[in-house]
């Protein structure tokens, strides 16, 4: 697991199909001033890997997956994707973007724009996809995610369970390989929840490599293929969803899912 | 009628045309260059938003007649001279692209970063987010308080008497004067009267404008 990673396949094993990490995170450490949130962090998510990070408040989960994508310059470490360095100098940090989706606690909706223009706004600026291919596109995706009827609207017309079902729908556009969720259920009311999870299940089902921070125990118990318990700026335990949440080794572990679960 | 209001408003009239003028022309560019400014002062360079931020400071920090002074009386010093239009005009886009800089990159900041994180995300560069994420929704944000800095604007032109631009202050003030000198009467009240109208007719609706802007704003 600690071994470097290559892309050349050794000789002798040309047969052998080597699955590159779809994400590798080597000892990232991330500072901001002198506080030091992430304490050499190291991480492997697989392709159609749903991992799920759980962890007290201020722990660095945010930090963490606001790494994978670099939106967080890294102090020090290495982050890869699919095998390729993105801490070299010289690397297009804006078309590694493009491959990792991200979905926020907020939603971070664009509110000028209709759901349908929020969905082809990357599409159409950065792929130049034509805006006819790029509609047709974004309203297969918003069909899919229940919300066909509404690709007119407004961010500020839609619940918080609709926003966030568009922003999903809007990271999908870019086809990325990996994506990653941070507390996305946590600004909904409870009602709004399970809507926003069964989108996340259908992804999940479809082979979608996950990267979800949540706090919600069920979904990383039903669809979690790790969790990942992330304090103090480290991975303090990982393992089997239910392993860990039954019986967590750590004391730490053990004392925040009592919190949690109550 | 009384004889002396022919000639009298003949003279203030071309005041007033000197006055529109300088108001027209500070407002362009105090805008445009303010505007430009106020983008630099949102760059990721720092030194850049340094330099920018010195010159916004002092021209915004002096009174605008300081800085009419200065121009005027100080540059020629050194071999600058201007005339006194010409002088005004600089010293009000100073003072009007500083603010409409500030104006600027208040309504840049205002936007919640979550914004700017959502469009990097979709693999956005910096220039892009800009252009189709945070520039629309910050010039909805701009308008109120720029209409507002545009009618101080033109009420700040009529500052241009004290370097005896003849402007429709400079103007109506030397009728009355003379009016004075020859018939012993003042007519302060209607030709004052007039030039406190003349601002208003052109403040008001600007002013009227920028409330309307701002209601429909939240
Ligand atoms: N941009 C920043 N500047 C300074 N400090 C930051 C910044 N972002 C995060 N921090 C700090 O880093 C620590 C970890 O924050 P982070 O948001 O990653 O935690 P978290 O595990 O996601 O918490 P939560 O469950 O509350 O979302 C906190 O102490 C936070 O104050
Ligand atoms: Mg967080």
């Amino acid at each position: 697991m600690n071994e470097p990673l290559t892309a050349d396949v050794p000789a002798a094993d040309k047969n052998a199909v080597i699955e590159l990490p779809v994400i590798e995170l080597r000892g990232v450490r991330k500072s901001f001033g002198g506080l030091e949130v992430l304490k050499g962090v190291d991480l492997t998510v697989t392709r159609g890997e749903v991992v799920v990070i759980i962890g007290p408040s201020g722990g660095g989960k945010s930090t963490l997956l606001r790494c994978v994508n670099l939106l967080e310059p890294i102090t020090a470490g290495k982050v890869f994707l699919e095998g390729r360095d993105l801490t070299e100098p010289g690397v297009d940090l804006n078309e590694v973007r493009r491959q990792i989706g991200m979905v926020f606690q907020q939603f971070n909706l664009f509110p000028h724009l209709t759901a349908l223009d929020n969905l082809t706004l990357a599409p159409r600026r950065l792929l130049r996809t034509p805006r006819t291919e790029a509609e047709q596109a974004a309203r297969e995706l918003l069909d899919r995610v229940g919300l066909a009827d509404k690709a007119g609207s407004h961010p500020g017309q839609l619940s918080g369970g609709q926003q966030q079902r568009v922003a999903i729908a809007r990271a999908l556009m870019m086809a990325p390989h990996v994506m990653l969720f941070d507390e996305v259920t946590s600004a909904l009311d409870p009602e709004l929840v399970s809507e926003v999870l069964d989108v996340m299940r259908d992804l999940a089902r479809s082979g979608m490599t996950m990267l979800c921070v949540t706090h919600e125990m069920g979904f990383a118990r039903e669809l979690g293929d790790r969790l990942v318990f992330v304090d103090g700026g480290v991975i303090a335990e990982q393992g089997r969803p239910a392993d860990v949440l039954d019986e967590p080794s750590g004391e730490r572990t053990r004392q925040f899912l009592r919190k949690v679960l109550r | 009628m009384p004889a002396w209001a022919g000639p009298v408003t003949r003279y203030v009239a071309e005041g007033l045309l000197t006055t529109v003028t300088l108001a027209a022309v500070s407002v362009v560019v105090s805008v445009l260059l303010g505007t430009a400014l106020g983008a630099l002062l949102t760059l990721p360079s720092r030194p850049v938003r340094i330099v920018v931020r010195a010159h916004v400071e002092i021209w915004r920090g002096l009174p605008i007649i300081v800085t009419l002074f200065f121009i005027f009386f100080v540059l020629p010093v050194i071999g600058l001279g201007f005339g006194t239009f010409v002088a005004a005009a600089i010293g009000l886009c100073l003072w009007g692209s500083a603010n409409v800089a500030e104006i600027v990159r208040g309504a840049v900041q205002s936007v919640p970063r979550g914004q700017a994180d959502a469009a990097a995300a979709l693999g956005f560069p910096w220039p892009g987010r800009m252009r189709h994420v945070i520039f629309p929704q910050a010039a909805r944000r701009v308008l109120p308080p720029l209409v507002g800095l545009v009618v101080n604007l033109v009420q700040q032109t009529s500052l241009a008497a004290v370097i005896g631009l003849l402007d429709v202050l400079q103007a109506s003030q030397r009728s009355i004067e003379r009016l004075t000198l020859s018939s012993g009467e003042t007519h302060a009240v209607p030709i004052l009267g007039s030039v406190l109208a003349v601002f208003f007719v052109i403040c008001l609706p600007l002013t009227i404008l920028s409330r309307r802007l701002e209601r429909r704003l939240h």
